[in-house]
């Protein structure tokens, strides 16, 4: 009885979030169209202050922001846009166009081609789309033993080949998946938010330089000691800046 | 102006010993009559029957001639075993003025000996006059010739007087008599108010002879430029400079060794001296006004028109390629492409250019072609306009306009939308004029929650809900087989649920005061549970053989101890009831019902 009541709470809670979020939402539409981008941003940002995690509400906030100037905080957003919607077309293009005007050149590793078009493949799916084959694979192989289980009849060769195929094709979607999670839980990133932030070979101002990022470049985050984070570039550079000049997607 | 060779004589010749040599000394001319510019080949021969060796300067005066030369030449000759050895000095001389004019006598002192030619006496006459450029700029001074006489450069324009845009020739030619060195351009003219154009401009110097006012000079074309005056008015042609080296000038004429040597710098002095053009005026008219045609766009020259297009049957929505060729001679950049028209429903791209120059008789000129695709959008017949062309011929003063043929297009069929990509397209590509981000995202009526799906609790408990139903399904259908197929087991798994099931309907009897009927089935309840667990036949079973079974089974004491105190409190209360109270019926319900419960755990 308490667990329904907690989760009837819950779902009232979050549907009035949702109603809230997208009022706010609409409404920096409106002020976005109006052309009032600081009215439309902090509209936006009340919207993902409720927890609603929505890409067009991240793609359209990232929009505000690159229309104030904040490339680095545009392009944050639209990353966190790309996380949900993997494969929008206006979210990459905004994506693209931000890497054109920032200073840093977008930084590419020197992987062969062959190697990037793996990985392209690798990472193509979205999550959503592995759990989907994963899901589906899965329930095929339920249906089949189900059937096996509750006919009389006997099952030959080609029950066996598509029980064989689905648990394939299930099992494949998790390893994938799996991996891919796993992947994703070592490579955290972030985005420069300051103007210019140098990287330095230890976590102390008196450290070397080791390189110098500029707004809205991404950067792969390995450690943090105290207020110092370890970064690290594309190209394999790496350095230690100060954790309140990035910001984790 | 006497001139000696001054050759390198050696000692004196052993021969001089001997038996005096037989010498003949004589002098001759190619010519006797010649121009004035005209070169006289003056040759002094000495023939010896002994081998001269060293022979020393004869001695001639040529004052009346410049002098090149002399060339030297020995030849040996042997006729009926005599030997005549032959040398040759020759000079080509050139007349310093008209008339007649003695050359020699030459003298010649060898071995002892005076030798002497006759006198030559040439009849020297004015040479045509084809070049006028240099003016009263030069004068005959036949006695002392000035540098100015010798060497200059000539500019020449072939119009005067011309129209705006009509092609001006000039022509920078320099003249010289000396052998010049170290030639180049020191000075290049500016055409301020021209667009200009080079014809031609020299590396080195090719010289051919020509004869100015009588004098022979080696002249060499420097430049050639056409210029496209850009407005009318007065204007000035620069001045071209050249610097070259030529040999010093003396103040009296060397002797005949040196002129010999003058044409080698290694051996000769020399001076540089800058050779300046003569400035040019030229007049330039504007176009006339009157009979201007409208579709006049500057060009002026002679020009031919052509127009032709390929191909003229098509399918409707088929490019047709319209070209059109204006060619001749003029300034080619003033020849714009002419406006085409075409009628309703035929789409028209804007054209291509293709240029090729060409000079031709020192004109500049060349042509222009315009290609233009037409695609007609519908079938039947198009006609495609004469095209017209107008410019300016300047050397009649008026206007010409030329005009193609018509042309017709037959295109067949119709097309909704004609597809641009690959024809018009391809000419003039679309360019982004602006870049920008890509616009927000509309109002929704709800905004998702955006939990990815495998962070939803739902997901992973359909996910688990498929393996649990499936082992459930499984359990249960082995399960009900095993009931089926396995007696005692089925009877072990009922057993309990019978039991309760009797011991139940005791309680209706307990409540009823049914004490007889109330004891047979709690003996009944118990019986049959032991019975069914240990699959025995429920009749065979008293109080004796199931406390003893259950001793065997290992069951404690005091539960076997328990079984017997109820089935005998049982046997008593059926046979001999009124002795039964309720508190009894009840503590044997209680019995029962804690037999069962424990026994389950031991059989």
């Amino acid at each position: 009885m308490r667990a329904l009541t907690f989760c009837l709470l819950l779902s009232a809670q979050i549907l009035g979030a949702q109603s809230v979020a997208t009022g706010q939402y609409n409404g920096g539409n409106a002020f976005y169209r109006e052309g009032d981008f600081e009215a439309a941003r902090r509209s936006y940002l009340e919207a993902v202050a409720t927890g609603i995690e929505d890409a067009r509400l991240y793609y359209n906030l990232g929009n505000a922001c690159f229309k104030l100037s904040r490339l680095g905080e545009a392009v944050l957003w639209y990353e966190r846009a790309r996380r949900l919607a993997p494969h929008d077309e206006d979210v990459e293009a905004n994506l693209h166009f931000a890497n054109l005007v920032k200073k840093d050149r977008e930084i590419q590793g020197e992987e062969g081609s062959l190697v990037e078009f793996i990985v392209a493949v690798y990472f193509w799916p979205s999550y959503d789309r592995l759990s989907l084959f994963f899901a589906c694979g899965f329930f095929a192989v339920f249906v089949l033993a189900l059937m096996r289980l509750l006919s009389r009849s006997k099952f030959g060769t080609g029950w066996l080949v598509a029980i064989l195929l689905c648990s394939g094709l299930s099992l494949s979607a998790a390893v994938w998946f799996g991996t891919r999670l796993y992947a994703r839980s070592g490579t955290d990133e972030a985005i420069v938010m300051v103007d210019e932030v140098f990287a330095r070979y230890g976590p102390d101002e008196g450290q070397t330089e080791v390189f110098v990022v500029h707004e809205g470049t991404k950067v792969r985050l390995e450690r943090q000691e105290e207020a110092w984070v370890l970064v690290w570039l594309a190209n394999g550079l790496g350095g230690w800046v100060l954790a309140e000049s990035i910001e984790r997607i | 102006m006497k001139l000696i060779l001054s050759l390198v004589i050696g000692a004196l010749a052993v021969h001089g010993a001997m038996a005096a040599p037989n010498i003949q000394f004589e002098a001759s001319v190619d010519r006797t009559r010649v121009g004035q510019t005209d070169p006289i080949r003056f040759t002094l021969s000495i023939v010896s029957n002994e081998n001269i060796g060293h022979l020393p300067a004869p001695e001639i005066s040529l004052k009346d001639f410049y002098v090149e030369g002399p060339s030297v030449s020995t030849r040996v000759d042997m006729i009926n075993f005599n030997t005549s050895f032959t040398r040759e000095l020759v000079y080509v001389l050139y007349a310093k003025r008209t008339g007649k004019i003695k050359i020699g006598p030459a003298r010649l002192e060898l071995g002892g000996e005076n030798y002497q030619t006759k006198a030559i006496e040439i009849e020297v006459v004015k040479s045509s006059n084809r070049r006028s450029s240099k003016g009263n700029a030069r004068t005959d001074k036949v006695d002392e010739p000035s540098l100015e006489d010798a060497l200059f450069v000539s500019a020449q324009v072939d119009y005067k007087r011309a129209y705006v845009g009509q092609q001006i020739t000039v022509e920078y030619d320099l003249f010289y008599r000396f052998r010049l060195h170290n030639v180049g351009f020191k000075e290049i003219p500016t055409f301020a108010g021209f667009w200009v154009k080079d014809l031609f401009v020299a590396q080195q110097l090719n010289s051919h002879r020509e004869v100015v006012e009588g004098v022979t000079f080696n002249v060499a074309p420097l430049r050639r430029v056409a210029l496209y005056p850009t407005s009318a008015g007065t204007y000035d042609i620069g001045v071209l400079a050249i610097s070259c080296d030529i040999p010093k000038q003396r103040g009296r004429r060397g002797s005949l060794v040196d002129e010999f040597f003058s044409g080698d710098p290694f051996f000769s002095r020399s001076q540089s001296v800058i050779v300046r053009s003569e400035e040019l005026e030229v007049e330039v008219l504007p176009l006339p006004e009157k009979d201007r045609p409208q579709e006049f766009t500057g060009a002026v020259g002679r020009f031919q028109l052509r127009a032709e297009a390929q191909p003229t049957h098509v399918p409707a929505g088929d490019p047709v390629t319209l070209q059109v060729i204006v060619e001749g001679q003029g300034n080619l950049a003033a020849v714009q492409a002419p406006k085409i028209q075409v009628g309703a429903g035929v789409k028209l791209y804007d054209p291509t250019l293709e240029e090729e120059e060409k000079i031709v008789d020192g004109l500049y000129g060349g042509r222009r072609l315009f290609e233009y695709i037409l695609i007609p959008e519908e079938g039947g017949m198009m006609e495609i306009t004469p095209v017209r062309f107008v410019y300016f011929d300047p050397y009649e003063s008026r206007y010409q306009t030329l005009e193609s043929e018509p042309i017709i297009i037959r295109s067949e069929g119709t097309v909704g939308e004609v597809v641009v990509e690959g024809y018009g397209l391809s000419r003039k590509d679309i360019e982004a004029v602006g870049q920008d981000i890509r616009y927000i995202k509309p109002d929704v009526e709800e905004l998702g929650m955006g939990v990815l799906v495998h962070r939803s609790f739902l997901f992973w408990m359909l996910q688990g809900t498929m393996p649990v139903v499936f082992f459930a399904l499984l359990i249960l259908q082995r399960h009900q087989r095993r009931l089926k197929g396995d007696i005692a087991y089925a009877r072990q798994r009922r057993a309990k649920g019978e039991a309760a099931k009797r011991l139940a309907h005791a309680d209706e009897l307990l409540a009823a005061g049914e004490v007889v009927a109330f004891h047979a089935e709690v003996q009944s309840a118990v019986l049959e549970f032991l019975s069914d667990r240990l699959n025995l036949a429920a009749a065979g079973l008293t109080r004796e053989t199931s406390a003893e079974i259950l001793e065997g089974r290992g069951v404690d004491a005091e539960t076997v101890e328990s079984l017997r105190d109820l089935l005998t409190r049982c046997d008593f209360a059926r046979f001999a009831p009124t002795e039964s109270s309720p508190a009894d019926m009840a503590e044997a319900r209680r019995l029962a019902g804690e037999l069962v419960e424990g026994l389950e755990s031991w059989i």
